[in-house]
């Protein structure tokens, strides 16, 4: 497979410890945990965010934190087992890839309707919005 | 054939209800009695030419049409079954149903809905005939369903009225709590004998041991489920307050659904299912205490009331506890017998209210009526006999079934030692309780003082102006009166109990559904069958003390036609106020109330300002308070995700 | 591993290829022949979802197998529901004919919309691989968001798609959330090679990522469903949005949510796993948890749509109720329970709301059950359907709701559950009230102000004929869908196995 590929030619490459790449690969050496743990906090971050925030935007910038914090996950659970010498492991950097693009769609709409919302009301925030409700 | 019952009537409803708006009364009445005609006919033709040269012991014809459900194991055919029970039935409910549609001619004439009233009518006869037929009880169940139906929608036939609105309303969520139990049930045949016909559960079930009384076994709670569904259907207690006001609906859908054919429905699911009942001793006891108490407290309630059609509303629950009485005593046959004969008497007491009626302009109120026998001498003449044939009056229809029903009451097997002859008791003075206010009813309604002319200010009859002259029905009306009178007569020689002619007369009814209904087994029985010479001395008994209140009725009321019983029985014991208090209003609270406004605005929204204020907290100071309703909706979904993860996480341990 | 070994298999996402297609011609088609014919833009559509249903049905019997590398799957269960959904966008496209000419509206981008909806819930319905799940529902949810705001200029309509978007978005964030935990504890997203995981024990460290994983995917799937308590958005967002788009939202995305649900609920929870695997505990907490929620759901849904008085939010909450019901067949795990359940809700809800959507109106104006009062004998080709619709949502025999439901109680009943058949039971009692309501207040009530009478349009008529004929043809002649679905069951047989 090309990431096969991809990663035997990293391998060869002299230096790689001073590579952004390296210092990454040097933090999981330790460890798998550490990682859980950011995601997890930037989970808890966004998922904060969008229980506090007024202003719609930021609720969207706290969904995009979670988002990411799964991407992270991904990333480096992909990672870990590559360097703990499982070398066909690949799903989770295609996913990521995948979660970015929705993520951009969503962003798309969500921007559309704030944008509706706006023209209707000229405001933009959430508490000021429930003309739906029981 | 026996398709073509079934679907004749449906038929009927179709064409009617899709060109009737454009019809005259003449054609819609036409198509309406001749579908039902034709069911009749038909009915007969089966019963007598197919049913009755097959040998006794093997009547039985299966009909299938076609494959309605089939999946897995579960196997439910649209198809027909015709065995001497459901005989009995379709020969009695056409036959009756066709001179109600004749009868409804007449009366329903000039009203505005007429199309609308045939072809419901005609869509109940489909379901009923559905109901009796079917041969599993899936399809029962759609008849089942169906009748409750046509009956909500015939109840609400004025539905500019707000009560008969209100009626067909309540009607139908009574018999919803009711099939509650009926569906269960079904699930419940379905999971023990996995399958839901009725030959073949009926087959299973006989080699299914007794239970004994008071243990819960699988038979018994199959059994009990079924008869929640029976008490709604058949208005016994606690489900019967919706019978009294379904009298909202026109006259003749109270005579055909409301009291000779749909409220037996429930008698004869429990008389289908005897094999099952008679092996649970637990569930036979309650049907007759059951019964016992509704045919008792019903009668109470009857002498009180001075709406004619509520009358006759509480006299039919009455003698449908009757009829529970006797299944529950394990006399199926007896059970069965008194509905054919209620359905000939009955369906002729309410045609008469009906007609008279009808005369007084849709006055209901008794204490307006009085004198009218030579008015409508055809429609007294013809009450007579149906007051007679209630009361229990030899040789006519009520006698011979009323009398079976409480002889095989007292001498019942299967009832706990003593039950058998309170039971009894409490049948015989429910008899003389029936001889009083049946008595009370003929009185105010035909003899003593006119008081139609004065009627009070603001009721119906004063809307008419002018002097009120009531006259004999027309002929539509007054012919199945006629055809009633007859059957009320000579209905009760179908079953004369052999211990009247010492075996010399067959009890006919018996002999012909003793195959196709189980009877208490030998080993059941812990008491001697007792001597025939007893029946007749019970029978001669009940019926001195019947006629002893008749005379004494007749004397009091002619006197006091207008006496006040008890402000109890006039108000119903409180019973729907009762369920009002304590069923319908709590639950509309609940769901406005508590769970609409206080949980969803308050607790809710308590909690959110909760959590939301605990983790703002963390980083700023307590500014905005004030939620708006999206944040308090993303609080939920964290709480519940809180919940979730949380019992995953533990239960994970 | 060579290119073949990446299972590229275009007969296998032949409709979904279709349906996306379709939507990219019909937006070119408007940048390069502009036209506001509504008649062109929908006969594209109308024949995109045709040939989608026709590639669908091609495939029909076909044995299972897997394409692109595990991520898709085909066999009778997901063409049946991949079915149930397109006849859903179908019937939404007729039912849209009105509202897009009423409201001036594009109708191009709206079918477009409608076509990458179909082409999610497609997906959603082949999926073999929890990424491919994730995609399917935020290519689902995405268009819905839009279709919900459509009324622009309605604050209404906006304030749902905005209460859509965050909790969908919230929501999904979740699922996502859960699907990379899953991924840390069995190295794999795909749904087979899970149940192969976790049919060994597993690590404590993975353990704890599979169970907060599990929950995260119950909280995705909850929401989707419209299970309590993710529901929240549901009555907000269907009364909002334009009753059309209410109508599709009720039936298709949910169907294919329920898909999906069923699928990884079956594949990863339902399978025989061995006694000391990791599998089993996870197995019978995944169970009570759904069992709790389903009784949950059909208890709110029930209790709360009893106080409505508009008819979109009392059908919303009805939907609810209705979800709890389904999820009794997860819980028994009877596919085939869920998949006529789906059939006929879908058949009678859409029916029911063509009827709210012709009364409302322009402007989704008439929507309370009181605008109802005297419709009965004034417009009987509308109150009738109504009534047929609403007593198979009671689940009166007869009809096709009552044969769902009942198949759904006898599979939870045999499958162990009858409390849950039992209190299901009695909700159906609860639900007959407020359902009954709106039939009174048609037929029993006079109108308290004159409301001129509607016009039933071509398509409307079509629609009613179609879903008053289904609802009594899956009532009394279910046997052929029967037989189809248990063709399909013994395709499925060896997959939960």
């Amino acid at each position: 497979m090309v990431t096969e590929a991809m990663w035997t030619v990293l391998q060869q490459v002299p230096n790689q410890a001073r590579t952004w790449q390296g210092f990454i690969d040097a933090l999981l050496k330790k460890g798998i945990n550490d990682f859980i743990l950011l995601s997890f906090l930037l989970f808890a971050i966004g998922v904060a965010g969008v229980l506090t925030r007024r202003n719609i935007l930021i609720i969207f910038m706290s969904i995009e934190l979670i988002l990411n914090a799964a991407n992270l996950n991904f990333i480096a659970f992909t990672r870990y087992w590559q360097m703990s010498g499982r070398l066909s492991e690949h799903m989770g950097h295609v996913f990521t890839i995948f979660i970015i693009v929705v993520a951009a769609a969503e962003a798309v709409i969500g921007l559309g309707i704030v944008i509706a919302l706006y023209r209707n009301r000229q405001t933009v925030a959430i508490d000021e919005i429930d003309l739906l409700k029981w | 054939m026996l398709k073509l019952i079934v679907f004749s009537p449906l038929v009927g409803a179709a064409l009617i209800g899709l060109g009737g708006r454009r019809w005259s009364e003449r054609i819609i009445g036409t198509v309406g009695c001749a579908t039902v005609g034709l069911s009749t006919v038909l009915a007969f033709y089966v019963f007598f030419a197919r049913l009755l040269p097959l040998d006794p012991e093997h009547r039985l014809i299966f009909e299938p049409f076609y494959n309605w459900i089939a999946s897995g194991r579960l196997h439910a055919d649209f198809g027909f079954q015709l065995d001497p029970l459901s005989g009995v039935y379709i020969l009695f409910v056409t036959f009756v149903g066709f001179w109600i549609h004749v009868f409804g001619v007449g009366y329903m004439h000039g009203d505005s809905g007429y199309y609308r009233f045939f072809a419901y009518m005609n869509l109940f006869m489909f379901m009923m005939l559905l109901l009796v037929l079917a041969d599993n009880f899936l399809l029962m169940f759609v008849g089942w369903e169906g009748v409750g139906l046509c009956s909500y929608l015939l109840i609400g036939h004025y539905f500019t009225r707000q009560y008969a609105a209100d009626a067909a309303k309540k009607a139908f969520i009574v018999n919803r709590i009711g099939d509650f139990g009926f569906a269960l049930g079904i699930i419940f045949i379905f999971a023990t004998f996995h399958t839901i016909r009725f030959a073949e559960v009926m087959a299973r079930a006989a080699h299914m041991p007794t239970e004994a009384l008071w243990t819960m076994g699988t038979l018994t709670a199959i059994c009990l489920l079924l008869f929640v569904g029976a008490t709604g259907k058949s208005a016994q207690i606690p489900l019967y307050v919706w019978l009294p006001d379904a009298m909202a609906g026109p006259t003749p859908v109270s005579a055909l659904i409301h009291a000779a054919t749909m409220v037996t429905a429930g008698v004869y699911m429990v008389a289908r299912t005897s094999q099952m009942y008679t092996r649970s001793l637990t569930a036979l006891f309650i049907v007759a205490l059951v019964g016992g108490l509704t045919a008792f407290f019903a009668a109470t309630i009857a002498l009180g009331q001075d709406n004619i059609k509520k009358v006759l509303a509480y006299s039919t629950i009455s003698q449908l506890g009757y009829m529970f009485m006797a299944c529950g005593a394990g006399a199926f046959i007896a059970g069965i017998f008194h509905v054919v004969t209620h359905a000939f008497f009955k369906a002729l007491l309410f045609l008469g209210a009906g007609s008279v009626i009808i005369a007084l302009h849709h006055n209901e109120d008794m204490r307006q009526m009085g004198g009218l026998k030579k008015y409508m001498p055809i429609t007294y003449k013809t009450f007579i006999i149906a007051w007679l044939a209630i009361a229990g009056v030899f040789p006519l229809a009520g006698f011979f079934s009323k009398d079976e029903i409480l002889w095989r009451t007292a001498n019942s097997a299967v009832l706990p030692p003593g039950w058998g002859r309170a039971l009894w008791l409490l049948g015989v003075i429910t008899a003389i309780l029936t001889a009083i206010y049946m008595t009370r009813l003929v009185v105010m309604t035909f003899h003593g003082e006119e008081r139609f002319r004065h009627g009070e200010a603001g009721s119906a009859a004063g809307h008419h102006g002018g002097p009120l002259s009531p006259q004999e029905s027309p002929r539509t009306m007054t012919i199945p009166l006629i055809v009633l009178a007859v059957l009320s007569v000579v209905g009760g020689w179908l079953g004369i109990p052999e211990g009247f002619s010492a075996g010399t007369l067959p009890n006919w009814i018996e002999h012909f559904l003793h195959p196709a209904i189980a009877t208490v087994s030998e080993g059941q029985t812990t008491m001697e069958p007792a001597s025939q010479g007893s029946e007749i001395g019970l029978a001669l008994g009940t019926l001195l003390l019947v006629v002893a209140a008749l005379v004494w009725a007749y004397r009091f009321y002619q006197r006091q036609p207008l006496w006040q019983p008890p402000s109890v029985l006039v108000h119903k014991y409180w019973v729907d106020e009762a369920y009002d208090r304590l069923f319908v209003r709590p639950i509309r609270a609940i769901s406005t109330v508590l769970l609409w406004q206080v949980f969803d605005v308050r607790i809710i929204d308590g909690a959110v300002n909760g959590t939301a204020a605990l983790v703002r907290a963390g980083g700023r100071a307590l500014r905005h308070i004030q939620t708006g309703a999206v944040r308090s909706y993303v609080v939920m979904i964290f709480l519940g995700a809180l919940i979730v993860i949380t019992y995953f996480m533990l239960a994970g341990r | 591993m060579g290119i073949e070994g990446l299972g590229i298999n275009y007969s296998a996402i032949l409709p979904e290829i279709i349906l996306a297609l379709t939507g990219v011609a019909l937006m070119l088609m408007e940048a390069f022949w502009p036209s506001r014919s509504k008649r062109r833009a929908g006969l594209v559509t109308l024949a995109g979802l045709g040939i989608a249903l026709m590639a669908t049905l091609q495939l029909w019997g076909a044995p299972r197998q897997t394409a692109y590398a595990g991520m898709v799957i085909i066999d009778d269960f997901r063409l049946l529901f991949t079915a149930i959904v397109i006849i859903a966008s179908v019937l939404a496209v007729f039912l849209s004919w009105n509202f897009l000419e009423e409201e001036r509206i594009q109708p191009t981008a709206y079918f477009a919309l409608l076509l990458f909806c179909a082409v999610g819930m497609a997906l959603l319905t082949s999926s073999h691989d929890l990424i491919m799940v994730f995609l399917g529902i935020e290519t689902v949810t995405i268009s819905t968001y839009v279709l919900a705001g459509y009324r622009r200029n309605d604050l209404r309509s906006t304030e749902a798609a905005l209460k859509y978007f965050i909790l969908g978005a919230f929501s999904s964030a979740f699922l996502l959330y859960g699907i990379a935990l899953v991924y840390g504890a069995t190295h794999t997203t795909n749904l087979s090679a899970i149940q192969a995981a976790l049919n060994q024990p597993l690590g404590e460290a993975e353990r704890a990522l599979m169970m907060v994983g599990a929950a995260m995917l119950l909280i995705g799937f909850g929401f989707k469903v419209t299970a309590v308590p993710f529901h929240v958005w549901t009555p907000d967002v269907y009364e909002g949005a334009p009753t059309p788009v209410t109508a599709f939202l009720s039936v298709g995305p949910k169907a294919a949510g329920f898909a999906a649900f069923l699928r990884v609920s079956s594949l990863i929870f339902g399978a025989d796993f061995d006694l000391a695997s990791a599998g089993r505990a996870l197995q019978s907490d995944w169970i009570s948890a759904l069992a709790v929620m389903a009784i949950l759901t059909m208890t709110f849904g029930n209790l709360i749509a009893i106080a409505q008085t508009n008819i979109k939010r009392m059908l919303a909450y009805s939907s609810i109720a209705h979800a709890g019901y389904v999820l009794m067949g997860i819980v028994a795990r009877d596919w085939q329970a869920v998949a006529f359940y789906m059939i006929a809700y879908t058949v009678m809800n859409i029916g029911a709301f063509a009827v709210v959507a012709l009364i409302a109106r322009r402007g989704d104006e008439h929507v309370l059950i009181e605008d109802y009062s005297g419709l009965g004998f004034r417009q009987p080709t509308l109150s009738f359907p109504l009534t047929v619709f609403l007593i198979s949502l009671t689940g009166i025999p007869g009809t096709a709701g009552f044969v769902g439901k009942f198949w759904l109680f006898k599979s939870a009943w045999e499958a162990g559950f009858s409390m849950l058949v039992i209190i299901a039971v009695i909700n159906t009692v609860i639900s007959a009230y407020y359902y009954l309501y709106v039939v009174i207040v048609m037929f029993f009530r006079e109108a308290k102000r004159e409301i001129e009478p509607v016009p039933l349009p071509g398509a409307f008529g079509f629609t009613l004929a179609v879903t008053v004929l289904g609802t009594f043809y899956l009532g009394l002649l279910p046997t052929r869908v029967f037989y189809y679905l248990n063709q399909a069951q013994t395709a499925i047989a060896h997959l939960i196995h």
